[in-house]
């Protein structure tokens, strides 16, 4: 009796469990984190990425606008690999995302908090743009349309530059083409929503990168230009606006919290002292020991022993205050863009014009404009070189792209303006400038095939190989 | 209990003996198995030790056996015959914890099983019950902290990496599962020591380590990396209350050091720079004192200089100095660290109770300045029989920790050893750097920017980091169990167990105001906890020659986790208050919460056959919250058999003892709460403007729960009375569907995904030898060593992915890897560029190093090395000579490797002896090249011809090494005196009519001598990564440390 009584209730316990074993409620419903967010947020999210673009110190160290004070190595080129995955699983990843989340039926009408379905894929479409422009001119070939697939594929192959190039003129049209009369964009700190000033950049990137393939495919460049001015390009100074606080500050400024790793280079300073430059004193500090701005020399191997006090350190408000915009375009590139570009014979604008409102862009932008000495400068230091043009254009834009030094590396690699020597003491197996930058190592390590195919097409994953359009 | 197994028969007696069997004490024996020999005719000693026997005609030899003593035959001389038996103390027929707290006698378990006690584990008082286990099981691999961590991680990897993480075993306690749960940082930052620590050494019985899927298949999913279960002291039935009393006192000192070199002084070149004094407008020799590496002046003894510290103003302005070597100023910043240890344990009880209650104090201060620990332990066992049928029994213990100034490791500014082994001037002196604040507050620093520019550059002064730069931290637990155990039948008991584990930890961290780095003050707590809720009614019975023991159970389990995070962010808005409030800027704080549960159902049973054969079968059903709801179920068995073939042939004098095991088993395993949902994170916020991002790894709601399944086999056999013994187990486990983060091409938008991993495989032997060369009435010598050699391999990954990277440190591109089809832990980054032609395979250039006039021609994206070891083990020696005992333990490994990062920069700085001495032309090394100087490189050209050069040694070893990770890599062999004690134990007569009922004095060492290493100045043995990672490398690690202590034992 005893015993039946223990089975049945054996038996009674077995089937209550399981039977309600496997049920948990919403126990495992993440309390921390949220399953839906106004796409606003990962604009803003992808849009505080803009920063690493422009204020990479590495960029700044190629084009030799900045130099090392004690640690030489990255000026010296020892740094190979270059990680690029934070793009994609950034950025481009919710960017991605504010594209699905207002292409897809389930979530578009939802999506509208944050602006127009149109005007949000458009701005996300132009923003995608310009990353993969600036990452394509630092690596070359790289995961694209095969890429940001998730668990589709763990494996994206690697699109030459050539399909790139090709694909970020197309999205920067449709996007442009796409944009409508409903709201504009939330969330966006840069332009504040306004779909004009969108289309106006979209076009800007698309100037640009048209002007970066003028040496491989001109009849491309000129129509992709042409098309970009005739767009309408920007009319202001388009500025990453830093805060001043710890999150969202300058990145110069957090470098010199506690060391002082940075100088503005002899290359850039003695260059600028020979042309009377005034803009000089707003790109560095007075060094301690002489009381005016003293160049740093580039790229030695015995940093360390030029003393600090020896050497200029970058503007401390101009460069290094803790809110100090840094230029994404700046109208001075627009105008030298435009210089060139007339001088190419692609536009019925004044060449010499075009350059001289460079100048003036650039020193107006580093507050420095004063009309005499512009004139003076214009005239006599610095005059446009009507028989020879392109080398005072490249060589006023290389200045004027102080602080954007990426964009004044890849300008250097196709133009060859200014004449810069490699760092005397190199540390890289060519010994010369870096031509692009080598993949990350990771790639070597999980995507093994498409990386080796790459390489093949490429050439060596070394520094020193030249991307597509680098044929000068 | 073997002889409750016998059965006797009677047959017709010829003669009648008896007798009375004692021990060696001569104290009566009750229940000794006294057998006829050759039939099956026997009798048990009674309580006072006696038995009478008819003998059957043609026996001429008894045999006794009695549990835990020798089997002795004895001819029958005469009607008496009485018998001494003598323990047998290499194998007692030993009693081991399997999993559940089950206790079951050894020879019974199909599967391997090592069990140390209390006293083996801790027997120079290690506080740290994880790094007490080293070396002492087969198979069970410790990767200590160094000493001047102050109470760091010890990591445990049960049969090598299994697949999976480092390897995470499960603690269980009295049954209570306990977390081990660690808060620190991992390869950089300051270490807060795994959970586990707050398990009492001194209360422990007994610890078992649970290796293979057959042993911990009653732990499902929790245990797939095995199980450590510790079984604490109880009380039992004595005469009044028993009281021992623990005390122990240790000191620690700093024992390797990197070999530094004393020739050349901080500054990058040979050459003193000369400054004008704005005082006294006088010109001196100065040191570069921005520079944080040792290319400097010679250290002649001689030259007059100024040091750092004459241009602050004060006393010492304007002083001159001779430049005389400092070869120990890196020894003398550290101090003597002082363990006081004290445990004082009641215990008592009778027939219907027991009692054990023990209070231990640990306090602590460290080889580090500024650093102190202090641990409180309260342990209460306590059990009662309330009725024939009915017995509660409770098991409570608290724990607190409370922790100041644990130092920082690893690559951060804040870890003073980094300064000294990385970026230091050699000519220092530490005393000098004791004084870190000018008598007007501001800080002082060697590290100055110039003569007139005191700022320091990189460094404040070590003793500002340490004195000041201090986190501190705490830790409350609680955690036990309440049982009831309720007998329902003669053969049926039914079982009911609450048991929790909770802490709360507690850490801050601060940043003072006025250094380098901005000031800071973050807050983080954090609240753990574990419920489990336990039913289980087992069957017991035995019909003739066949035992039969069933078990149904059923558990459920809770786990919850709290935690938020708070921190200044921007700077104090005032001088050192660290508080949030003075943030600077907003603040950050997050907080968390994390909740899960499992359910699970269980079986398991065991038969066994005369004395001989045992069967066990489990089975398994769990159902976890945090899977998929179709695929939260899980079923998984176990079977394992053990058979004593030494049964078939019975006692004899060379074979004692012989065994084998056969197990297999499959366990289920599941995977952290919310890791099946997608969500989006937030991110940092744009001003007021918040951000979310998609998160970097991908969620999967497809997945499935894990199955493991491991074959084990294992022989034990004993020889020659038991004097020696060998067992050896060999398993393989095939993990199949692991539930795995595997990082992934971030092109694909994410950078790693949740993946149910193909097949991990993993196979090992483990060995363990024991003898006893030596044994009489006044000396016995024990011999225990244990081996073993895992091997892992990565047999598939998933459709698309060939390789799980493990982990990666920047510089040069150093990563380690598990590719598929090749071995876990492959070491791939930058290594020397080796000629091959491709023409000529007999070319003697062939596999030699490419050089230049640089020196090494280097090559990215090599194999260079790889992190599993060879074999692993340990080797224990005690000796006993009267009273006097001496016991020595040396831990050893074999292969294995390591990347190291003090070493690079040791060298790069030109602090280390490598970069300094004579070359083959007889020239200082870093006399420049044109002179005869320069490091001699050599190996072949591009072109596969010899060649030589002489490098400038600074370019050489701060340009060419540099991130050349290869030449970094060091082999992690290691051969150490990990333990040694001497002890006195006062013989019973001596104490004669005093209350003390036990005295024993001993002398005690830890980590005394690393007898080999291939790696000078790093100790291999001690390079564990913090809370979590691969021993791949080290990159700032603390020196290690030794330890003499003396251990006084008191019991009344």
């Amino acid at each position: 009796m005893k015993r039946n009584l223990i089975s049945s209730l054996l038996f009674a316990t077995l089937v209550l469990f399981s039977t309600s074993c496997g049920e948990f409620g919403d126990i495992n419903i993440d309390p921390n984190n949220t399953v839906s967010v106004a796409p606003e947020t990962l604009l803003t999210n992808a849009l505080r990425t803009v920063s690493s673009v422009e204020s990479a110190a590495i960029g700044s160290l190629y084009s030799q606008h900045m130099a090392e004070t004690q640690y030489s190595d990255a000026s010296r080129y020892l740094d190979v690999n270059f990680d690029f995955n934070g793009w994609y699983t950034g950025a481009l990843a919710d960017l991605n995302e504010i594209i699905r989340l207002n292409e897809s039926e389930d979530t578009a009408a939802d999506a509208l908090v944050s602006g127009s379905n149109a005007n949000q894929i458009a701005v996300a479409r132009i923003l995608k743009a310009f990353f993969f422009h600036h990452m394509t001119d630092r690596w070359g070939a790289l995961p694209y349309s095969t890429a940001l697939q998730g668990r589709e594929n763990f494996k994206p192959s690697y699109d030459s530059q050539e399909a790139i190039y090709d694909a970020i003129f197309a999205e920067l049209d449709q996007a442009v083409a796409q944009m409508d009369a409903g709201n504009g964009v939330d969330g966006d700190f840069i332009f504040g929503g306004d779909m004009d000033k969108w289309a106006r950049f979209a076009n800007t990137v698309r100037m640009v990168a048209a002007l970066r393939i003028s040496n491989v495919n001109s009849a491309k460049a000129q129509s992709e230009f042409t098309a970009a001015v005739n767009g309408g390009l920007i009319e202001e100074d388009v500025m990453y606006p830093y805060l001043a606080e710890t999150n969202n500050q300058n990145p110069w400024f957090g470098r010199f919290i506690t060391r002082t790793d940075y100088a503005i280079s002899d290359v850039l300073a003695d260059r600028l002292r020979d042309l009377n430059d005034p803009r000089l004193d707003a790109f560095a500090d007075p060094a301690p020991a002489t009381g005016d701005v003293q160049g740093m020399p580039y790229g030695i191997e015995d940093a360390g022993s030029v003393p600090n006090s020896d050497v200029s350190f970058p503007h401390i408000s101009n460069v290094r205050g803790q809110d100090a915009p840094i230029g994404i375009y700046t109208m001075a590139q627009v105008y030298f863009s435009l210089a060139e570009a007339a001088v190419l014979g692609w536009t019925n604008d004044n060449a010499e014009e075009m350059y001289n409102m460079g100048i003036l862009a650039s020193m107006e932008q580093w507050g420095v404009y004063e009309e005499t000495a512009y004139n003076d400068y214009i005239a006599n230091d610095a005059p446009y070189d009507s028989a020879d043009p392109l080398p005072g254009i490249g060589e006023q834009k290389w200045i004027a792209l102080y602080t954007q030094g990426y964009e004044a590396w890849k300008e250097w690699r196709r133009t060859g303006y200014p004449a810069l020597a490699p760092a005397p003491d190199p540390l890289n197996v060519s010994g010369e400038i870096p031509r692009r930058q080598a993949y990350p190592t990771s790639e070597r390590d999980l995507n093994e095939d498409n990386y080796n195919a790459a390489v093949a097409a490429q050439g060596a994953d070394e520094l020193s190989t030249r991307v597509w359009w680098d044929v000068n | 209990m073997a002889a409750s197994f016998l059965t006797f028969q009677i047959a017709w007696a010829q003669s009648t003996v008896s007798g009375q069997v004692t021990d060696e004490d001569g104290e009566a024996l009750e229940g000794v198995a006294v057998v006829a020999k050759g039939t099956n005719t026997g009798a048990f000693t009674d309580a006072e030790g006696k038995y009478s026997l008819e003998v059957p005609s043609g026996v001429t030899t008894l045999v006794f056996r009695y549990v835990g003593k020798l089997d002795q035959a004895v001819e029958i001389t005469g009607s008496t015959v009485n018998v001494t038996m003598q323990a047998d103390d290499v194998y007692l027929d030993e009693v081991v914890v399997t999993a559940l707290g089950i206790k079951r006698e050894e020879r019974s378990l199909g599967y391997a099983v090592q069990e140390i006690s209390g006293e083996d584990a801790s027997y120079v008082r290690d506080q740290n019950v994880v790094s007490s286990l080293s070396g002492k099981i087969a198979g069970v691999q410790v990767i200590s902290a160094s000493g001047a961590q102050l109470g760091g991680s010890a990591k445990i990897r049960i049969r090598g990496a299994n697949g999976l993480g480092g390897g995470n075993p499960l603690f269980v306690v009295d049954g209570t599962p306990m977390s081990n749960n660690n808060f620190g940082a991992s390869y950089r930052g300051v270490d807060y020591g795994n959970l586990a620590q707050d398990i009492n050494p001194d209360d422990i019985e007994s610890v078992t380590v649970l290796k293979g899927p057959a042993a911990t298949a009653l732990y499902g999913n929790r245990a797939s990396e095995g199980a450590i279960v510790i079984t604490t002291k109880k009380g039992g039935a004595r005469r009044g209350v028993g009281i021992n009393i623990n005390s122990s006192v240790q000191f620690d000192n700093v024992y390797i050091l990197p070999n530094y070199q004393n020739e050349y002084a901080g500054g990058y070149t040979q050459d003193y720079l000369t400054w004008t004094d704005p005082v006294d407008g006088q010109d001196y020799n100065v040191l570069n004192y921005a520079a944080d590496e040792s290319w400097g002046p010679k250290i002649d003894g001689t030259s007059m200089y100024r040091p750092w510290y004459s241009w602050y103003p004060g006393d010492e302005y304007g002083q001159q100095i001779a430049m005389t070597a400092q070869p120990n100023n890196v020894r003398n910043f550290f101090d003597t660290g002082i363990t006081y240890n004290n445990n004082v344990a009641f215990s008592g009880g009778n027939n219907n109770t027991s009692f054990r209650m023990s209070y231990s104090n640990i306090q602590q201060t460290g080889v580090i300045p500024n650093s102190s620990l202090n641990r409180n332990n309260l342990n209460v066992n306590a059990s009662s029989k309330l009725s024939e049928k009915l017995t509660v029994s409770t098991s409570i213990n608290f724990a607190t920790t409370a922790g100041k100034g644990r130092p920082s490791y690893g690559y951060v500014g804040n870890n003073a050893v980094l300064q000294f082994n990385q970026w230091f001037q050699r000519q220092l002196d530490m005393d000098k750097l004791q004084d870190y604040r000018n008598p007007d507050g501001t800080l002082r620093s060697w590290n100055i920017r110039s003569p007139e520019n005191l700022r320091p550059l990189y460094w404040d002064s070590p003793y500002f980091s340490v004195m000041e730069n201090f986190p501190t931290d705490s830790r409350d637990r609680y955690f036990g169990n309440i049982t009831l155990d309720y007998q329902l039948t003669d053969n049926i008991t039914a079982k009911g167990i609450i048991r929790r584990d909770k802490y709360t930890q507690r850490i801050e961290t601060r940043v003072a105001s006025g250094g380098l780095d901005l000031d800071s003050y973050t807050e983080f707590v954090a609240e753990g906890q574990e419920d489990n809720y336990e039913g289980l009614i087992s069957y017991d019975n035995t019909f003739g020659d066949l035992s039969v023991n069933v078990n149904l159970g059923g558990n459920i389990r809770k786990n919850s986790f709290h935690s938020n995070f708070m921190g200044t962010a921007g700077g104090l808005n005032a001088p050192n208050l660290f508080n949030i409030k003075a943030s600077t800027d907003r603040p950050t704080t997050t907080s968390f919460i994390s909740e899960k549960i499992v359910r699970s159902i269980y079986g398991f049973a065991s038969l066994g056959w005369k004395d001989m054969l045992y069967l066990d079968f489990s089975m398994r059903n769990d159902w976890s919250s945090a899977l998929p709801v179709d695929n939260n179920s899980y079923l998984y068995p176990s079977v394992s058999t053990s058979f004593i073939f030494s049964e078939l042939w019975g006692q004899n004098d060379i074979f004692s003892y012989g065994k084998l095991r056969l197990s297999f088993a499959q366990t289920g395993s599941d995977v952290g709460a919310y890791a099946t949902n997608s969500v989006y994170n937030a991110g940092t916020p744009y001003g007021s403007t918040s951000t979310f991002s998609l998160p970097n790894q991908l969620v999967n709601e497809e997945l499935r729960p894990a199955l493991s399944s491991a074959y084990e086999a294992g022989v034990d056999l004993r020889f020659f009375n038991n004097r020696v013994g060998v067992d050896v187990t060999v398993y393989q486990q095939v993990n199949i569907d692991q539930i795995l983060s595997i990082t992934v091409p971030g092109s694909s938008g994410f950078s790693s995904a949740l993946i149910n991993a193909g097949n991990i495989t993993s196979k090992g032997v483990e060995l363990a030898l024991s003898a006893t060369p030596v044994k009489n009435d006044n000396l016995q010598w024990d011999i225990n060593l244990n081996w073993a050699r895992n091997r892992s391999e990565v047999v598939e990954l998933a459709d698309d992915i060939d390789n799980r990277r493990l982990d990666g440190w920047g510089w040069g591109g150093f990563s380690i890897n598990a590719p598929v089809g090749e071995e876990w832990g492959t070491m791939r980054g930058r290594g020397y560029a080796i000629y091959e032609n491709e023409n000529d395979p007999n070319d003697p250039a062939n596999g030699q190093r490419i050089v230049n006039e640089n020196g090494y021609v280097f090559e990215n994206n090599k194999t260079i090395g790889s992190l599993l070891p060879d074999f692993t083990g340990g080797f224990r020696n005690t000796i006993v000579y009267k009273g006097i005992e001496l016991t020595a333990f040396i831990e050893f490994q074999k292969g294995g490797q390591f990347h190291s990062v003090t070493k690079m920069f040791n060298a790069y700085s030109g602090l280390s002896e490598e970069t300094v001495g004579l070359n083959a032309n007889g020239v200082p090394v870093r006399d420049p090249v044109d002179q005869g100087g320069g490091v001699q490189v050599t190996g072949v050209t591009a072109e596969g011809e010899p060649a030589e050069y002489f490098v400038e040694a600074q370019s050489f070893y701060s340009g060419n090494l540099f991130a050349l990770n290869e030449r970094w890599i060091y082999d992690q062999s290691y051969v150490k005196l990990r333990e040694l004690r001497v002890g006195y134990t006062l013989p019973k007569k001596m104490l004669g009519g005093s209350p003390i009922q036990d005295l024993s004095l001993s002398l005690i060492g830890k980590n005394l001598w690393l007898m080999f290493a291939n790696v000078d100045g790093i100790d291999p043995s001690e390079i564990s990564p913090g809370s979590n990672g691969y021993v791949f490398q080290e990159n700032g690690i603390l020196p290690s440390t030794r330890s003499f202590g003396v251990n006084l034992r008191l019991g009344f």
